[in-house]
């Protein structure tokens, strides 16, 4: 069940209603029941492969407890570990890994046979084992205690909000609030109802909108070169921020209604000045994952200059690896990481650049100047995470570089992509609008609390509108074709 | 305890301003098609004496305005473009819940289709139907009976897919939409196209009535479902071909229908036959349908069997007819705005096949009679090419075709000639110094009724009146011209239409 679907219109209020009708002890026995069906609605054997999860991390929960050395409590980990990550790369990585070997041994001319199994992706299975192994490791490191009630963290793993797209919740945060259910509070409903307008506004107004312009210039690159690639890379930097981003609203939105506080998933990170900054703003439930349980064990920036780039470039490898199996993702990933550890590295050059011709670092120019190459830097990055494979991204870069065609930029070429004029500057105008947003963000301006500390009568006419607005500009049922309409042909 | 009423207040009033800025929102962006097409069926508050189903044959073929003039018949056009047999059930289904009927009378030529049961081609043409349709449970069952789950949202939740419609936004969107004074027909598709149609066509090769097609097929099903429907409440079910050119397998399945009808001991009125009234040079908008002369033809045939044999019309109260009457002056308005929009000669001649109207054409170029085009188009309205000669200057023709006349030396004379449609005279209206001709001028009855430069050219002037009173409802000018392969079309005039 997607967000954006009627389904989910009607499932979501009869649980928030009888959420909060049922008493206490009931409620995360009522959400884990919403979670399953939620999550069976896509597909209902894949339900198993969550409750495998479940049961591996909770039984390593207990037995962390349990165990009597720190032997014993690794061994559980490791186990954990290599049960859930080995389902993980079953789904997610087979193919991915038995092709690549194949690839391997053609280059010594050597033919291998290997089987490619016909694997469906489990929806969410990335974000719901971190989520689990998180659990492991924080009740090994004694930061939590192990839960003994195993609906209660089924529920903790299956959490139906962020059960498919994150945020990657924390046990400390998300168990505790679980075991805590509060009573129905207006105010947080309000504000949870504004936060799904806004990542609806997100989801089905900006990105899936932008996504019909790029879908048309990547799906036919070969026929789209030079400025059209430029702008349709722009534009994807929008849509697959829009599109995480959304959806992490939403989920948050939904979590609220029900006094659930789920974390920040995105903190304007296009407004960042360094691409450091950026993956500190950017998916933040994943960097931190990311930084807790697997740079830090690594050895973090405390084992010398050499490890802590090699630290760095493995947590972007394997983060590549994350987002999909693929070698374009590799390469995604290997990039970030690259801009991460050439920026450091440069550092003390572009310091004595700075000083030599008296810059300052805190002008207005300045920073513009980092946010936008920032935003190059990342958004080159975008391509490969885009391309369906490693060698399309660098077709694509080919063709973005050897086609000379700057006037498409001003002849209205740019609307026959998908979108038409209305519809490309209405992308534009909204691509705005997020970008004010995320600027009073920056500032500190909750933008919804000054909203919701108007009058009433302003308060109820801006919700009103909000919502109508997302339902006439949203992409979302079927496309108005005035052509079938006409009575040309009887 | 306070504070909770207060904010459930709140919540409840933010659901009402919403509701009611959601319902503005979506009436602004909807298709107004349906409603201008039902409205009038909705908001009728008698029971009509017939109602019409079937497809584009239908809603083209028959005017139940024309049937309230000619035979005091109340009736209501629920064919659509595309509409087959399924939908039309639904349809009717649906109508029963408003009105009780009389007669129904459906055309059959969707009664081929099967394992569909609307149209892949129409699909967009069932919002004519559903978007007028009040919100319910009919409404409900006939989306899911007729269309994949897939489509369900579209038709019972039209703002799914009219909401894109943002950026076409025009003056069209704006202010109420009229409903149109047709009672669901469509004239020659006058809403959609900016000129009535004449197409010759050639007459179908026609087959024996015992050939014909006996599997069963979706179509027949929900025909057998709208003659039971029919017959359970009363009503007497007609079936009808109207006449086209149908092909050798058409007319094998609408002979089928003949089957049918007579297990049900239903008629069955097919009018693909052999001394059929339409004309095949003049009655066509296409191969398929016919255009307002046609139309006016099958409707009064077809109102002559209600009429005769239903004994159907003329009987309704003061207040009923007084209504019928009064919309009958807006369809009229509509059909004169109508034929002013023409500007090609043959089809402002097809529109003036019409009982309302008399007519004086003034000829000035003979040449127009070698081309047969015009010459059937004459024919049409009743002018005999036997009085028509090289010197022929006037032709008058009374009530769209009962009579004609043509008239020779009109143009010579300065004098009344009497005709059929009142006393005609040509007066010079204003000379020159010289004694040269400045203008002239028509009048018929001593009342001036266009007036002209003697300068202006034209092959042709066309006056045409209203009958009962003489009113002028039009005048136009035509000349030869090669332009877009129109071969007479209007030309301006210094009398304004």
């Amino acid at each position: 069940m997607l967000f954006n679907s009627l389904d989910f219109l009607i499932f979501f209020p009869i649980v928030v209603l009888v959420y909060f009708a049922i008493p206490n002890k009931m409620k995360y026995l009522w959400l884990l029941v919403a979670s399953y069906y939620f999550y069976m609605c896509w597909n209902a054997k894949y339900a198993l492969l969550i409750l495998f999860s479940t049961a591996v991390t909770y039984a390593s929960g207990i037995l962390i407890d349990k165990a009597d050395t720190a032997r014993q409590k690794k061994l559980v980990v490791a186990s954990s570990f290599t049960l859930n990550l080995a389902v993980l790369f079953f789904f997610k990585y087979c193919n991915f890994a038995l092709d690549a070997v194949g690839k391997f041994f053609l280059l010594f001319h050597i033919e291998l046979h290997l089987p490619v199994f016909d694997l469906l992706l489990p929806v969410g299975i990335s974000f719901y084992t971190f989520q689990a192994l998180s659990y492991t490791m924080d009740v090994y490191r004694g930061e939590i205690y192990a839960e003994k009630n195993f609906f209660r963290y089924a529920l903790f793993v299956s959490f139906f909000p962020q059960l498919v797209a994150g945020p990657i919740e924390r046990s400390k945060n998300l168990l505790r609030q679980l075991a805590e259910p509060k009573k129905f509070c207006f105010e947080a409903a309000r504000e949870g109802f504004l936060l799904i307008i806004w990542g609806f506004f997100l989801k089905i107004v900006l990105a899936d909108r932008i996504a019909i312009f790029v879908d048309t210039v990547y799906g036919d690159y070969r026929k789209y070169g030079g400025w059209y690639l430029v702008v349709a890379t722009v534009l994807f930097a929008f849509q697959i921020y829009c599109d995480f981003y959304g959806y992490s609203v939403i989920a948050m939105g939904a979590a609220k209604i029900l006094r659930i506080q789920l974390m920040d998933n995105f903190d304007a990170p296009y407004l960042s000045v360094s691409v450091a900054e950026f993956w500190r703003r950017w998916h933040i439930s994943l960097t931190s994952w990311f930084k807790d349980y697997l740079y830090i064990p690594l050895g973090g920036s405390k084992k010398g200059v050499f490890r802590k780039y090699l630290n760095k470039m493995i947590v972007f490898l394997v983060s590549g690896l994350w987002h999909g199996a693929s070698f374009s993702f590799v390469a995604w990933g290997g990039l970030n990481g690259l801009y991460q550890i050439l920026g450091e590295a440069l550092m003390p050059v572009r310091d004595r650049l700075v000083s030599f011709f008296g810059l300052r670092r805190e002008s207005l120019g300045h920073r513009l100047l980092h946010i936008l190459g920032t935003f190059v830097l990342v958004d080159f990055a975008w391509i490969f995470f885009r391309a369906n494979q490693f060698t399309e991204a660098v077709a694509i870069i080919k063709r973005m570089v050897s086609v000379k065609n700057p006037w498409i930029l001003f002849d209205g070429s740019l609307y026959e992509c998908g979108l038409d004029q209305k519809s490309f500057w209405f992308m534009i105008f909204c691509i705005l609008v997020l970008m004010v947003a995320d600027f009073c963000r920056q500032k500190g301006i909750v933008v919804r609390d000054v909203i919701l500390k108007q009058d009433f009568w302003f308060r109820w006419l801006f919700i009103s509108a909000a919502v109508c607005f997302v339902l006439v500009f949203g992409i979302w049922g079927t496309l108005y074709d005035a052509s079938g309409f006409l009575y040309f042909q009887f | 305890m306070k504070k909770g009423y207060k904010k459930l207040l709140s919540a409840v009033f933010c659901c009402a301003v919403f509701l009611l800025m959601f319902t503005a929102v979506s009436r602004f962006f909807m298709r107004k098609t349906s409603y201008i097409k039902n409205a009038d069926f909705y908001s009728y508050e008698g029971d009509f004496d017939v109602l019409f189903l079937g497809s584009s044959h239908m809603v083209m073929g028959i005017s139940p305005m024309e049937l309230w003039k000619e035979y005091g018949i109340t009736s209501y056009n629920l064919a659509n473009h595309g509409q087959w047999i399924p939908v039309d059930y639904w349809a009717l289904k649906n109508a029963l819940q408003y009105t009780t009927p009389k007669a129904v009378v459906l055309d059959v030529r969707a009664i081929d289709i099967d394992n569909n049961k609307y149209s892949p081609e129409h699909i967009s043409q069932l919002h004519e139907l559903f978007d007028a349709m009040p919100f319910g449970k009919m409404k409900i069952d006939a989306v899911k009976d007729l269309l994949p789950k897939d489509k369900w949202m579209e038709y019972l939740f039209n703002f799914s897919i009219y909401h894109t419609r943002w950026n076409e936004i025009d003056e069209s969107f704006f202010g109420k939409a009229k409903p149109s004074p047709e009672k669901g027909a469509m004239l020659d598709n006058a809403d959609h196209y900016d000129e009535a149609t004449v197409e010759e066509i050639d007459p179908p090769v026609l087959i024996e009535k015992d050939e014909m097609y006996l599997q069963e097929t979706t179509g027949k099903e929900y025909l057998r479902k709208i003659i039971e429907l029919c017959q359970e409440n009363e009503i007497e079910i007609i079936l009808t071909a109207l006449p086209y050119s149908p092909s050798d397998m058409y007319q094998r399945w609408l002979n089928s229908a003949a089957v049918i009808a007579e297990e049900y001991g239903a008629p069955y009125l097919d009018y693909n036959v052999e001394d059929t009234f339409v004309n095949f040079h003049t009655d066509y908008f296409d191969d398929a349908h016919l255009n307002s002369s046609g139309n006016r033809k099958a409707t009064f045939v077809l109102g002559k069997y209600l009429a005769e044999e239903c004994g159907l019309g003329n009987s309704h109260d003061e207040k009923t007819a007084s209504v019928w009457d009064k919309d009958y002056k807006k369809y009229m308005k509509f059909k004169l705005n109508w034929l002013k929009q023409q500007d090609s000669l043959n089809s402002y001649l097809m529109l003036l096949c019409d009982k309302q109207f008399d007519i004086v054409v003034d000829i000035y170029n003979p040449d127009i009679w070698k081309d047969p085009s015009y010459v059937y188009l004459f024919e049409n309205l009743g002018v005999s090419m036997d009085q028509v000669t090289e010197d022929t200057d006037c032709i008058v023709i009374k009530k769209g075709g009962e009579s004609a006349e043509a008239l020779r030396g009109f143009h010579g004379s300065e004098g009344v000639v009497e005709t059929s449609v009142g006393q005609l005279g040509l007066f010079i209206e204003d000379m020159d110094e010289k004694g040269n001709v400045v203008s002239y001028g028509v009048y018929v009855d001593e009342k001036k009724r266009y007036s002209v430069p003697a300068d202006e050219p034209a092959d042709m002037r066309i006056l045409v009146l209203k009958d009962e009173n003489l009113k002028t409802c039009d005048f136009a000018a035509f000349s030869y011209t090669v332009e877009k392969q129109k071969k007479y079309k209007l030309t301006t005039t210094a009398v304004k239409r």
